[in-house]
């Protein structure tokens, strides 16, 4: 429960405002930019498996 | 010897399942003022009969089981497997009065799919459902995906101390703040954000596609409480495909994704920490399981030949695959091409992607990233211990929001939670099988309904036996809660037979 407590401590930083909301957009546009990489990722990997198997 | 519960503690029990159950039934507002400000009267009258029976009900509970006692921690998991039970049944109501549905096992069903975030449906004629109903249907999967708890608790709940079990209760351990309900208000201030934001962004490209601009909006709003919620449901039964949209298809696949991450995750990244998530176990788990069964899928699929060129492999395959692992269920291909066109193989690897799920604390189902990760550690670890000098102290740690040290007793919970989910899909894969199934279809459905996924091969319709469609439900629901508060709920019952 200590371990718990510890970590939301570290969680909290009072975000209020615009601020509050400049940062969500920047949060949701680095979760945005992972999906569009682990896609370009796999894009590049399916390339490459229809390369491999001639199709 | 077991304790049998006394009065009082069925009453602090019945209290707080009874506030739970008001707090679905004023969820039934946003249908009707929907049906009310498009005039659809008949719509209006039954969700009036719904909110009206589930207001009741849920007073009626507070008022019979009112008592001082407080809500101590074995209250709470009991609370919240009777308020997913009683809440399925009052949220029926308006589905049941519908005339969508050939029984009132088919509304349960849909309802049950919905809130545990399956999307699996049984709905008649889904093409032309009012308005009101199609809210209904986004409003239970984006509900139930936030938590029916975590609902109540951010509108009608004060105070902490043993409320956290009726939190943890629906499979979410996390704790964003010091406070369960502000942890549960923050859970829902991040999917407002991306309410939205995505709503807005799948509206604009639906009034770009021409759609007329009431639709485009109406749509944009659901198909985004059917992505983030990882729901499933679509207003459509042709589904993601009925859009005809590259851009569409893949602001749903983010949308999905984002709403399958660990909503502490969010709360880190939005608190300026975006290297979190590189460095999350789960993200790595989930990037790391999708890479492999995607590109098993697109060999499988480039073997039997069915998509002419690597665009359109990528497109069809990535999209069923990271829509299986979100354990979200859109699709982009007909329900039957899984069987007429996948093929066995691919079929096997989508399964494998659905039985994973996504992140814990999150909207998605299934074992989850998480525990899949954790165990992939533990086994490395052990692997290390086996090659390491006898002397040598061997330490297993992971990052999950903080660095941690993995220990035994860990180990042990992710393990035996992750046996228990493989054994349950193996029933019901049985189940499907006993009922006639081709056993491949059988696993299909079975591990969807389980995994709250909610793709289909076309096994599941109106005409689907009573008795699996009974399993089914049973199976979202306990996947939903993850076990425990069904198995506390069982133990309760138990103590009051055979307690002393």
């Amino acid at each position: 429960m200590r371990a718990r407590t510890r970590s939301c401590a570290r969680l909290v930083r009072p975000v209020q405002g615009l601020e509050a909301v400049n940062r969500l957009i920047q949060g949701m546009v680095a979760e945005a930019l992972l999906v569009v990489g682990i896609a370009v990722a796999i894009a590049s990997a399916t390339l490459l498996v229809t390369l491999v198997t001639g199709l | 010897m077991i304790l049998r519960p006394t009065w009082d503690d069925h009453k602090v029990v019945g209290m707080y399942a009874g506030k739970i159950i008001m707090g679905i039934g004023l969820l039934m507002s946003l249908p009707l003022i929907t049906s009310l400000v498009l005039g659809e009267w008949d719509t209006a009258a039954d969700f009036g009969i719904g909110l009206f029976g589930s207001l009741l009900v849920g007073l009626l509970m507070q008022l019979l089981f009112w008592t001082r006692k407080r809500l101590a921690r074995r209250h709470g998991l009991v609370t919240v497997a009777i308020a997913w039970l009683l809440g399925t049944f009052v949220g029926t109501i308006p589905f049941a009065l519908s005339g969508h549905y050939g029984s009132y096992l088919d509304a349960v069903f849909d309802v049950m799919s919905g809130l545990t975030t399956t999307g699996l449906y049984l709905i008649q004629d889904l093409d032309h459902v009012s308005n009101g109903l199609s809210m209904w249907r986004f409003v239970l999967t984006f509900a139930g995906g936030q938590g029916i708890v975590v609902i109540a608790l951010t509108f009608l709940f004060k105070g902490a101390g043993a409320i956290y079990q009726l939190y943890a209760g629906e499979g979410k351990e996390e704790q964003l703040l010091p406070n369960v309900v502000q942890t549960a208000r923050a859970i829902w201030v991040i999917s407002l954000g991306w309410l939205v934001a995505g709503a807005s962004l799948l509206s604009i490209t639906g009034l770009v596609l021409g759609m007329r601009p009431a639709r485009a909006v109406l749509h944009g709003i659901w198909m985004f409480m059917g992505a983030f919620s990882t729901g499933g449901f679509a207003p459509q039964s042709y589904n993601v495909i009925w859009f005809h949209s590259s851009v569409y298809e893949a602001l749903c696949v983010i949308i999905f994704v984002a709403g399958s991450l660990n909503f502490a995750l969010h709360w880190a990244v939005w608190h300026g920490w975006r290297g979190e998530l590189l460095r999350n176990i789960e993200t790595r788990s989930f990037a790391a399981t999708l890479a492999v069964l995607s590109v098993a899928a697109a060999w499988a699929l480039a073997d039997t030949g069915i998509y002419g060129d690597w665009v359109v492999l990528f497109r069809k395959g990535f999209y069923q695959l990271v829509s299986a692992h979100t354990t979200t269920g859109f699709g982009t291909i007909y329900s039957r091409a899984f069987v007429t066109q996948w093929g066995p193989g691919a079929m096997l690897i989508t399964m494998a992607a659905m039985a994973i799920g996504a992140s814990s604390c999150s909207t998605a189902g299934g074992i989850k990233g998480l525990r899949v990760g954790l165990i992939t550690k533990s086994f490395l670890g052990e692997v290390r211990r086996t090659i390491s000098p006898e002397s040598s102290r061997i330490t297993v740690r992971y990052h999950h929001i903080r660095d941690q040290v993995l220990g035994e007793p860990v180990t042990r919970s992710v393990l035996t939670i992750a046996v228990i989910f493989l054994t349950m899909y193996a029933v019901v894969a049985v189940a499907g099988v006993f009922a006639g199934y081709p056993v491949e279809q059988a696993a299909f459905e079975g591990i969807s309904a389980a995994s709250n996924s909610g793709l289909s091969c076309g096994l599941l319709t109106p005409s689907t036996p009573d008795l699996l469609k009974g399993v089914y439900v049973l199976a979202m629901w306990l996947g939903r809660m993850e076990f425990i508060a069904v198995l506390a709920l069982a133990g309760w019952a138990w103590a009051v037979v055979r307690g002393r």
